[in-house]
């Protein structure tokens, strides 16, 4: 598992982990029911709280990516390929919300935008 | 409470060696002082060494390590008063050997007597003089109380000697009081004058401690 | 919730300086950075919790027994390290380990050993001719010998290196692994704190001005950066403070969501520093911008 923090970044810490950690479940690279590290070896490694490291890991369990067990530790979850679809088009959502509201602060209209999209999608 | 008055004897290292030198140097120029050469040279000994702690102690701020460590403070206090003791001890058997380095290699010189009198002396003027000074060292602190604890130091030496002479002088008096301890046994003898130091210490440690617990660092 | 740490109430007063109404609690496994300025009442706590001074009001619950009536129980359990050198120049590192060891029924002399070997510690070298990293290292290895459950510490890093300020903050987050001990560090070096620290505590002149995860605290507050010209108006109640230079303002604001929602893109959002937000919360100086 590699995780790579940036502290200059103005994302919190615990999201920047929730966002590689996904990234890496659903690439493939940490495999179902692999072990993860313990929350405080993991605030230990990063150099972080542990409570950081515990949000992270909570919001994973929330969003289904990871599991915990008590005692044992915490697993990659069975992915779910629905899931993970919705997760996107989540992503997609927010993404486009961005657009739109940057689009209104110059005064874009909407269909201005939608051009912008087909030219994007010509390149 | 070892382990305190350990440490007490181990900050002084070289204290120690000139206790030492000091203790040789009393035996020859108090050589003319009869009884009394013993207990002023414990005294003065014992003195230079129980506030050599007292000084080592406050210059490291030690008080802060003591308190924050598990142990009472009555028995940081209690240490400093038993270690008083051992400190006499030291010096009589320094002294003692001394004495016998002396005979052995028959050196020329006077010293003072080394008699059960003297040590008897010597426990007694130590304990009056640190059940005086240790309260105030125990609520200023050995640096503020300084130049107080000289003083009473003076003062202890110049009235035992303003109290031998006044033996000298009313012989009539003395041979009443040795005729009252003649009567005595020993064992009544060693009470009535161990019994009042006693007290009076314990009452100084009481002292003290109240002291202590107030004091703030 | 195991509570290591629980002060309520707690006051004191001296000439010139009072503590006022002191409450936070920490629980086991978290470090807690008290952070303020000189002369916040810093030290004060800690001496009020460590029996060095006597509280005036208030109460103190260290691993939930009363710190005065379990005194000696209660310290069994801390390890300390103080800023100022507290143990004797004279002696030797194992003569004071020596003095130390007898008074803890849970010495542990492998543990001290141990950290003897890693950091390097010159057993038979007189403390005062010791470096003042190796001063606190040493302090560290005795507090850390006796299997003590906090951590007491007063500015272990103020003159100290950066070099060795980092292998402090390694060996403690090492310590932190298994979520049994609690560490109370007390620093106006906020910086050592920025990384390490799960709570932080601010006080400023005898009074405790915030006490809130780390987590929090850099989530709910933010660093607004903009123009000279900035329109504040809208939100100029949520500004702890602010600053002017020749080409900008700059402040500490509460509420990020709402600072984002009414400046939006008229200026430059940034996560505070425990700096930052010690100085803007304890800034002397009312330099304002008035809004227009």
């Amino acid at each position: 598992m590699n995780i790579i923090l940036s502290n200059s970044a103005n994302e919190p810490i615990y999201l920047q982990i929730v966002k590689q950690v996904k990234e890496q479940i659903i690439k493939g690279e940490l495999s179902e029911g692999e072990a993860l590290p313990s929350i405080r070896n993991l605030a230990k490694e990063l150099k972080i709280s542990v409570i950081t490291a515990k949000r992270a890991y909570d919001e994973l369990e929330k969003e289904g990516f990871i599991i915990t067990i008590g005692g044992k530790g915490s697993f990659v979850a069975p992915i779910n390929k629905e899931m993970l679809r919705e997760n996107r088009i989540k992503r997609i959502e927010e993404k486009l919300s961005e657009a739109l509201a940057e689009a209104k602060l110059i005064g874009l209209t909407l269909e201005e935008l939608q051009e912008m999209m087909k030219l994007l999608d010509e390149e | 409470m070892y382990h305190l008055i350990k440490k007490d004897l181990l900050v002084q290292k070289r204290a120690l060696l000139l206790a030492l030198c000091l203790l040789v140097w009393f035996s020859l120029t108090f050589s003319g002082m009869g009884i009394a050469g013993l207990s002023l040279s414990v005294l003065a000994v014992t003195y230079f060494l129980t506030f050599g702690a007292s000084a080592s102690d406050e210059k490291n701020r030690s008080d802060r390590l003591l308190i924050s460590l598990p142990v009472r403070k009555s028995l940081i206090v209690a240490a400093k008063y038993v270690s008083v003791y051992v400190i006499v001890a030291l010096t009589l058997f320094l002294v003692y050997f001394i004495h016998l380095v002396i005979k052995f290699l028959q050196l020329p010189v006077d010293v003072f007597p080394f008699t059960l009198e003297g040590a008897a002396g010597s426990v007694a003027a130590s304990t009056l003089y640190c059940a005086l000074s240790f309260p105030l060292i125990f609520k200023y602190g050995y640096m503020k109380s300084r130049m107080v604890n000289f003083i009473l130091f003076f003062l202890t030496i110049g009235g035992s000697s303003f109290f031998l002479d006044w033996f000298q002088e009313n012989a009539g008096l003395i041979q009443k009081i040795k005729e009252f301890f003649a009567e005595r046994s020993d064992w009544e003898t060693a009470a009535l004058f161990v019994t009042p130091a006693l007290v009076i210490y314990i009452l100084s440690y009481c002292l003290s401690l109240s002291f202590y617990r107030k004091r703030e660092f | 919730m195991d509570k290591i740490v629980e002060i309520t109430g707690l006051s004191k007063h001296y000439k010139g300086f009072s503590l006022k109404n002191i409450s936070f609690s920490l629980e086991r496994g978290y470090i807690m950075g008290f952070i303020g300025p000189n002369g916040a009442g810093k030290s004060t706590t800690i001496k009020l919790m460590m029996n060095l001074m006597k509280k005036d009001g208030g109460q103190i619950k260290l691993f939930g027994l009363d710190h005065e009536k379990d005194e000696i129980a209660v310290k069994e359990r801390i390890g300390f390290v103080y800023d100022e050198n507290c143990f004797y120049d004279e002696l030797t590192v194992e003569e004071m380990k020596n003095f130390i060891r007898p008074f803890y029924r849970r010495w542990d002399e492998a543990a001290f050993r141990r950290y003897v070997r890693e950091f390097g510690l010159p057993l038979n070298k007189q403390i005062k001719r010791l470096s003042k990293g190796m001063k606190m290292k040493f302090a560290l290895a005795a507090a850390l010998s006796h299997h003590a459950e906090l951590l007491i510490m007063d500015e272990p890093t103020s003159g100290l290196d950066p070099l060795v300020r980092n292998e402090l903050l390694d060996i403690l987050r090492t310590l932190m692994e298994d979520g049994d001990k609690s560490v109370f560090f007390s620093t106006h070096i906020t910086s050592d704190l920025d990384k390490i620290a799960d709570y932080i505590t601010l006080i400023h002149e005898g009074e405790i001005l915030l006490s809130t995860t780390k987590e929090e605290l850099l989530e709910e507050y933010c660093i607004v950066k903009g123009g000279k010209n900035l329109d504040l108006s809208a939100c100029r109640e949520l500004f702890i403070g602010l600053e002017e230079s020749r080409y900008g303002i700059a402040g500490l604001a509460r509420n990020k969501g709402d600072v984002i929602k009414r400046l939006g893109g008229s200026a430059v959002i940034e996560k505070p520093t425990l700096e930052d937000i010690l100085l803007f919360f304890t800034s002397r100086s009312d330099s304002h911008v008035s809004s227009h």
